[in-house]
């Protein structure tokens, strides 16, 4: 499900707090220490769940190399195009191709298959440039990317287009910034912080709070009623809008 | 319930029971304020209430000659786990000052000074100005003796004063009027009472061997433990009467 409502972190501290017995903070963690533990349940929480998109436009670089942006993972779309990077007109979709690495600056490259047919000769391999060409000619230009060691690299045809666009998932908020939250999540944040305070307190006096851990790490945890496994299903589950409109297409896609 | 009234009555209940008891009053008043500093402490761990709490406004922040900066405490407070005799330090952000706008007032934090490199490990405990810190050194600095609350985060802004609330001890040498009431609930007089009694019964009561008679003629009873070591009983006479 989408929605644009998010709870502050303030939001979340004053139940958080008042829950464990520490709104003074003086139980031998400071503020920053629960700020730091929401911001880990929305990281977990994102990597499991792929919720958190943002898209990055850049300029593509003489050297054909993007470092991948801090906080994130799991590239989704990639797309070259012509125009502007508010207006982009014609767009081109990049494709992956495995074992592609260009790491030095240049156009020259290492493939297992390399499309420029340099390769012919190796006898295990097949001559990509037979599929280079059909009985006109030339097939066309080709544009691939890899990401090898944080770095996303191009096929220097992609240099046809000036601007590039990525889309990733995020990893919930950068380490540092104040998270914000969304409200479907806000029950499991609240466990997972509940859940991760008990703990540390467990080396403090085992005998008080191993049953207080053990109660929170039900409440965050349990397979039916858990408050983790209820957030990850209501963030996966489609809007009704585009459930309904699933449906139609499914149901009319044989009978037109 | 004032010092006068709860001294006096505890000297007149001395002289009753000990007739050549020479307590002075200062010696009662003083023994009823360090009694008074135990039940403060022990009503505060049992209640966590404010009521022995006290604000000060506008105690400026100075700086030592290592460059840090701290204030010095305006009276003794109670030392409690996680430095909870301070209730609160703050400062305002905009001004750098204790006075200004609700909304901007930060609050200093307490941590220990062992843990104080702990905080630099993660980007949301590191100290700032808006996630400041203090610490405690109650003891000495560079051999001199301070009593005071060090700050951290605000290394690099002009803070000068800070307001602090701090639950407070007693001290005995800034009692100026005896008429003043003692700062403990009604219902804690008579703990106050029976305590300072005990306090003097047991005084009183001292056995005479462990007391410094300043005669060093006079013969070691070697019946008292701590003399035995270097005076054993003497196993002779003991023989002698059993075999009579």
């Amino acid at each position: 499900m989408n929605a644009n409502d998010f709870v502050d972190v303030e939001h979340l501290l004053a139940e958080i707090t008042s829950t464990v017995n520490d709104t003074d903070y003086k139980k031998g963690f400071p503020k920053g220490w629960y700020i730091s533990r929401i911001q880990d349940a929305l990281q977990e929480l994102s990597i499991d769940t792929f919720w958190l998109t943002a898209i990055f436009d850049y300029e593509i670089p003489e050297n054909f190399q993007i470092p991948i942006p801090e906080n994130t993972f799991n590239l989704r779309e990639i797309y070259a195009y012509q125009g502007s990077l508010c207006n982009p007109v014609k767009t081109q979709v990049v494709y992956w191709k495995r074992l592609f690495d260009n790491r030095y600056d240049g156009q020259g490259y290492t493939a297992r298959v390399k499309d420029d047919g340099s390769n012919g000769a190796d006898i295990f391999q097949p001559n990509q440039r037979t599929y280079t060409r059909n009985l006109q000619g030339y097939y066309g230009p080709k544009y691939y990317y890899n990401i090898e060691e944080g770095l996303l690299m191009l096929s220097k045809d992609c240099q046809a287009f000036p601007y590039i666009r990525l889309k990733f998932n995020m990893m919930g908020s950068s380490i540092g910034d104040k998270p914000v939250v969304p409200r479907f999540f806000e029950r499991a944040v609240v466990d997972y912080v509940k859940t991760k305070f008990y703990d540390a307190m467990k080396s403090r006096d085992p005998r008080m709070y191993r049953p207080l851990w053990v109660d929170a790490k039900g409440d965050l945890e349990d397979l039916t009623h858990g408050s983790w496994n209820k957030a990850k299903k209501r963030i996966k589950t489609m809007d009704t809008s585009a459930k309904s409109s699933m449906e139609e297409y499914i149901s009319s896609m044989y009978h037109k | 319930m004032t010092y006068r009234y709860v001294v006096y009555d505890l000297q007149k209940n001395f002289n009753a029971s000990f007739d050549d008891a020479d307590f002075t009053f200062n010696q009662i008043l003083y023994w009823v304020m360090v009694v008074a500093n135990r039940l403060r402490v022990q009503q505060t761990m049992a209640t966590n209430s404010d009521l022995f709490t006290s604000t000060f406004d506008d105690v400026p922040v100075l700086t030592d000659t290592k460059g840090r900066k701290y204030i010095d405490l305006p009276v003794q407070i109670m030392d409690l786990p996680n430095n909870a005799g301070v209730v609160y330090i703050t400062y305002n952000e905009e001004t750098c000052n204790c006075a200004g706008p609700a909304f901007a007032q930060v609050w200093f934090q307490g941590v220990n000074l062992g843990s104080v490199q702990h905080l630099y490990l993660d980007e949301y405990t590191k100290p700032s100005s808006t996630n400041p810190y203090f610490y405690r050194v109650g003891h000495k600095v560079d051999g001199s003796g301070v009593n005071r609350l060090y700050l951290l985060g605000v290394e690099c802004i002009p803070v000068k004063t800070v307001e602090i609330a701090v639950k407070s001890s007693l001290d005995p040498k800034k009692l100026c009027d005896i008429d003043e009431e003692i700062p403990l609930p009604d219902e804690m007089i008579q703990d106050l009472v029976m305590q300072v009694l005990q306090l003097g019964r047991f005084i009183m009561l001292m056995p005479k061997e462990v007391t410094n008679e300043g005669e060093d003629e006079s013969e070691l009873n070697t019946q008292m433990y701590a003399n035995r070591a270097i005076n054993p009983p003497q196993a002779a006479p003991i023989q002698q009467q059993q075999s009579e």
